[in-house]
């Protein structure tokens, strides 16, 4: 890898970085080769899956309600709503029931 | 050109490592698996870097959704669905996007040399639309070969924002499927919840390889025949599909061409 970092990049040189990078990109697909691919996807989709909650989902009325297995501290679920790692999921329905 | 207040604040956690993997990526110097795993953390951390301006605080991610995601995407796909073959026009489709990200971003200011942290964000905005852009281009251009060789599949409307970001892109024979670029499918890498993936990726030196993924249950409704092997075995796998474990997963890896050959075998018997 390059030893410059941005900083130690003049102006000329990021436009020059910059460009390259379009360019390439614009007469190929930029693919990884197979072994590293495999090898890095499953060692992220491994590293990510610390533990597993069952959520049930229902209905009161017109509400839907989501009831988790277990508690987890970095999880919080009320009615439709999951706040979990900064952000809130909501659950709602496709089309109406 | 704005020359208003700009401030760019990185994560604690982006270290010099990182910055390299991030001009690496650009500069396609990227070697090995730790090489590409730091690239790929990087983006990730990248995710939460602020942009301070006079206007106020946005992370990087907020600053893709709104600049280009919201505004780009789907003009993108509606020129994309124009194209008359995908696979040779869609690279200088996404090339004239990334050049107008470049100019846009040119124009608000947040490219200053004085400034040098500012090229993260050009950067980030960058490798995200090169992800999502190329992604798209893969799912039309599979969907396209699927429908022409007369395949039977259920297929997510990309037109269809709703439908665009459903869990799964396609179904077939029951079995829900992804359809994936090498480097955004490890970027978002998650459970492997899908019964299989199709994913474009670089082996038996070739350029573009259509790969099938299966987990090892839908292989098995497929009544599959398979020969062990490790990653050393993929770039023989087009002679038969190769059951890998790794990593305390089982995958069965196929070429795309012979996973099709199969299905539509299934498909006609079902006849």
């Amino acid at each position: 890898m390059t030893q410059k970092t941005f900083a130690e990049l003049n102006a000329e040189e990021f436009d020059a970085l910059l460009d390259g990078f379009i360019a390439r990109e614009a007469t190929g697909y930029g693919e990884m080769p197979a072994e590293i691919f495999f090898d890095l996807l499953l060692a992220r989709a491994e590293a990510q899956v610390a533990e597993t909650i069952n959520l049930a989902v229902s209905f009161q009325g017109d509400h839907l309600i989501i009831t988790p297995d277990r508690e987890a501290s970095d999880v919080a679920i009320s009615g439709n709503e999951i706040l979990i790692g900064g952000r809130r999921l909501v659950l709602e329905m496709a089309t109406p029931v | 050109m704005s020359r208003t207040f700009v401030e760019i604040r990185l994560p604690p956690s982006f270290r010099p490592e990182h910055e390299a993997a991030v001009i690496g990526y650009l500069a396609d110097s990227l070697v090995g698996s730790r090489d590409w795993a730091r690239a790929f953390q990087a983006f990730d951390i990248l995710d939460e870097a602020v942009l301070v301006t006079a206007a106020g605080r946005r992370t990087f991610r907020a600053l893709y959704r709104e600049m280009v995601e919201d505004e780009l995407t789907d003009l993108y796909l509606r020129e994309l669905m124009a194209l008359a073959d995908v696979d040779s026009q869609s690279p200088a489709l996404w090339a004239r996007y990334a050049r107008h990200i470049v100019e846009r971003v040119t124009e608000r200011g947040w490219r200053r040399p004085e400034f040098p942290d500012t090229r993260f964000l050009l950067s980030y905005l960058l490798y995200w639309w090169g992800a999502f852009a190329r992604g798209y281009a893969l799912e039309v251009s599979v969907f396209r070969d699927l429908k022409q060789s007369g395949l039977r599949f259920q297929a997510h409307n990309l037109l269809e924002r709703r439908e665009r970001y459903s869990v799964s892109d396609l179904t077939v024979q029951g079995l829900a499927g992804d359809v994936k670029t090498s480097v955004y499918f490890v970027q978002i890498a998650r459970p492997l919840i899908h019964d299989f993936y199709i994913v474009r990726l670089w082996a038996r030196g070739r350029v573009v390889t259509l790969v099938v993924l299966l987990q090892p249950p839908a292989w098995d409704t497929i009544n599959g025949d398979t020969v062990d092997g490790d990653l050393d075995a993929l770039p023989d796998l087009r002679a038969s599909p190769v059951r890998i474990r790794h990593r305390g997963h089982e995958l069965v890896v196929l070429d795309y061409d012979a996973w099709k050959r199969r299905i539509l075998r299934l498909q006609g018997a079902d006849r």
